[in-house]
């Protein structure tokens, strides 16, 4: 981990002393700043306010390579317990006291409801989880996440990245299965995603084929995470195969072993429709198992397709298949929730149908009605916006999430509705 | 790439005149197709409203337009992307920065609007004209005091969205200087007018390129700030390996 502590700060502190020196004609500096409020509609009406900056800084030495930087601060303005966004008893609210209960009492702001269960954490891993990692942290803070510091280098053969960086792999657009640096939020697809300390291998074989080869490194090698992709390009589909080696200390709090990921991945069209699918083989490798041990082993799978009607109307819909997630509702708890927090799964039951509509007036309003619905519950998320771009640099979100299934028993029933009006600014 | 845009018609089927489709196409060709092409280009869209958008876009191209790619510079909520289109457009290509996503794009989406101006995808790739269309010279008409030659061009192919464009080539230069697309029923859908040509080397090039959409009253209007033609620019450039940069 060292080497790439020093690395980032190389990279910002090349940054800052190439600016310093006005070597300034490939510098580039950008970004934006968004504040998002919510109006949770529970019982009471619950306000809560989030600013976001996000700062990217680029500085390209043309054919030879060139060094970047984003970093993402937030502030909770207003900060909203969780706990008040979801019903009491519902699958949420049980499956998190039971995996961090007592420790939240311990927290003087939050007090969860309902009865205790027995721990499945220890004190010092419920805090790290509710406080540090990344997209599972539970309570609002203010953070400072570095997305990305990286050196590109290019040669004649190939491109090395070294350091915090972007790895985007798969075709699904709510789910990415064969995605295993990044966790994807089916309920905010379009979410940039936080970047990952790695150096990054891409050899070019031809226009449209490579091979990329990444190895990203934790404490020790036991805790380290190596993959190997294969693209290339048949006719009107792209396509690709990958293998992997997950581990990381994050999956070691958690108590999720390493594990191996077989993939495989297309996108293309048939007619005029675009498909694509994406499919991981996993086989987690508990102590005493051999990486030939398929007991635990279970398949994620996504398959999509989309059209642009005549009139401008864009329409998805994507199947996700969860293996890894419950058969029947009841069996919904703290360990699924914990692997969904993770990103090991992006669902707490086995099916998942995400669909919706966009359509664009005067380049100005973009409406849209997205669907995520688990199918295994039969609980649906709806998710309509508006967006308005009044200029090039500003844009206005307004939307909500409602949840539609059972209180008790479903993933999405639980939750309350929300509004939220997000404001964002490019610069 | 854009010149190419421009002379997207033709082919063979003609009578009575004293040239040919195939020579004017052929003169058409020899005046706007450079090997290599570079051009820094201010993209202004204009909504029926009174809206406008202002884009930066610098557009490379490579093997008389049969490769090419366009990379976004402002505004900041766009800037990075990048559209790579090879095989004379039929296989296009999209490149988000903030998610470092190379995504090929399908068909459904190529008569969409290429960052909500009035260019599609399939406005802004060089089709194969004499592949893809049978063009006819249908007589000599002048457009602002140009005398000009007219060819109309019907689609051979399913997967164009016009189902006929009108051009008229400026008799001298051998220049389009105006284009009319017509929509499936028939009804006049876009028109393309072209300003300020001027010589770039040996190939003739436009200040100005607008497109009309007739139908929805916008218009987008692409002013070439900077082009340079025949140069030294990397083939390597129009891979997925240039675009994830």
């Amino acid at each position: 981990m060292k080497p790439f502590i020093i690395l980032i700060f190389t990279a910002l502190f090349s940054v800052n002393v190439l600016y310093a020196s006005n070597i300034s004609s490939n510098l580039r500096f950008g970004g934006y700043i968004e504040n998002k409020t919510v109006l949770t509609v529970s019982s009471d009406e619950l306000i809560s306010d989030n600013a976001l900056a996000r700062l990217e800084g680029t500085w390209d030495i043309g054919k030879w390579g060139g060094i970047e930087t984003h970093v993402i601060l937030s502030a909770p303005l207003q900060p909203l317990d969780p706990f008040e966004t979801i019903r009491n008893g519902s699958v949420m609210d049980r499956s998190l006291q039971q995996a961090l209960y007592p420790f939240l009492e311990k927290l003087d702001d939050f007090i969860p409801s309902g009865d205790s269960t027995e721990p499945l954490l220890s004190e010092k891993d419920a805090q790290r989880i509710i406080w540090h990692l990344p997209y599972s942290t539970f309570y609002p803070t203010d953070k400072v996440v570095l997305d990305r510091a990286l050196i590109k280098t290019y040669f004649k053969h190939f491109d090395l990245f070294v350091g915090r960086q972007m790895i985007a792999w798969g075709t699904g657009y709510a789910f990415n299965p064969t995605d295993i640096w990044n966790s994807k939020n089916p309920l905010d697809p379009d979410a940039p995603k936080v970047g990952v300390n790695a150096i990054r291998l891409e050899i070019p074989l031809g226009i449209l084929s490579g091979i990329s080869l990444i190895a990203s490194p934790g404490h020790d090698f036991k805790h380290s995470s190596a993959g190997l992709r294969i693209k290339s390009n048949l006719g009107h589909f792209d396509f690709s195969l990958s293998g992997m080696r997950i581990m990381n200390s994050d999956r070691a709090l958690l108590g999720l072993p390493p594990k191996i990921v077989a993939g495989a991945d297309f996108t293309g069209e048939i007619g005029d429709i675009g498909v694509w699918a994406e499919a991981a083989f996993n086989n987690p490798v508990y102590s005493g198992m051999e990486y030939t041990d398929f007991d635990s082993s279970f398949v994620q799978a996504v398959a999509g397709l989309d059209y642009t009607f005549d009139n401008g109307l864009y329409a998805i819909a994507e199947y996700y298949f969860n293996e890894s997630g419950c058969k029947d509702s009841e069996d919904y708890g703290a360990k699924e929730l914990i692997k969904l927090l993770t990103g090991e799964m992006s669902g707490l039951g086995r099916h998942y149908l995400f669909g919706g509509v966009q359509y664009s007036i005067a380049n100005q309003y973009d409406f849209s009605l997205f669907a995520l619905g688990n199918l295994t519950d039969r609980s649906v998320m709806l998710m309509p916006s508006v967006t308005f771009i009044p200029n090039d640099i500003i844009s206005i979100e307004i939307g909500a999430q409602a949840g539609i299934g059972d209180h008790k028993k479903s993933e999405y029933g639980g939750a309350f509705p929300n509004l939220f009006l997000t404001v964002k600014g490019y610069f | 790439m854009l010149n190419k845009l421009i002379l997207s018609i033709m082919l063979t089927v003609i009578c009575g005149y004293a040239i040919t489709v195939d020579e004017i196409l052929d003169k058409v060709e020899e005046n706007q197709e450079p090997q290599t092409s570079r051009s820094e280009i201010t993209q202004r869209v204009f909504q029926p409203n009174g809206h406008e958008n202002v884009s930066k876009l610098t557009s490379y191209s490579i093997d008389k337009g049969d490769k090419s790619m366009l990379e976004y510079v402002e505004p900041a909520r766009i800037r990075g992307m990048k559209i790579l289109m090879l095989n004379d457009g039929d296989d296009i290509w999209f490149y988000s920065p903030r998610t470092a996503r190379v995504r090929k794009i399908a068909s459904h989406q190529k008569n969409q609007s290429v960052n909500n101006s009035d260019f599609s995808y399939e406005d802004m790739s060089s089709k194969d004209m004499r592949e893809d269309y049978d063009i006819e010279l249908a007589g000599e008409e002048q457009i602002d005091n140009t005398a000009c030659y007219k060819l109309v061009a019907i689609p051979k192919k399913d997967d164009i969205s016009y189902s006929k464009t009108v051009s008229w080539i400026d008799k001298e230069k051998f220049i389009p200087v105006e284009m009319h697309f017509f929509d499936e029923g028939g009804t006049l859908w876009k028109k393309l007018i072209v300003e300020g040509a001027q010589k770039v080397g040996k190939y003739w090039s436009y200040k100005q390129i607008t497109m009309h959409n007739v139908l929805k009253g916008s218009k987008t209007i692409m002013e070439m700030n900077k082009t340079e033609n025949d140069i030294d620019i990397d083939k390597n450039m129009f891979s997925e390996r240039y675009l994830s940069r």
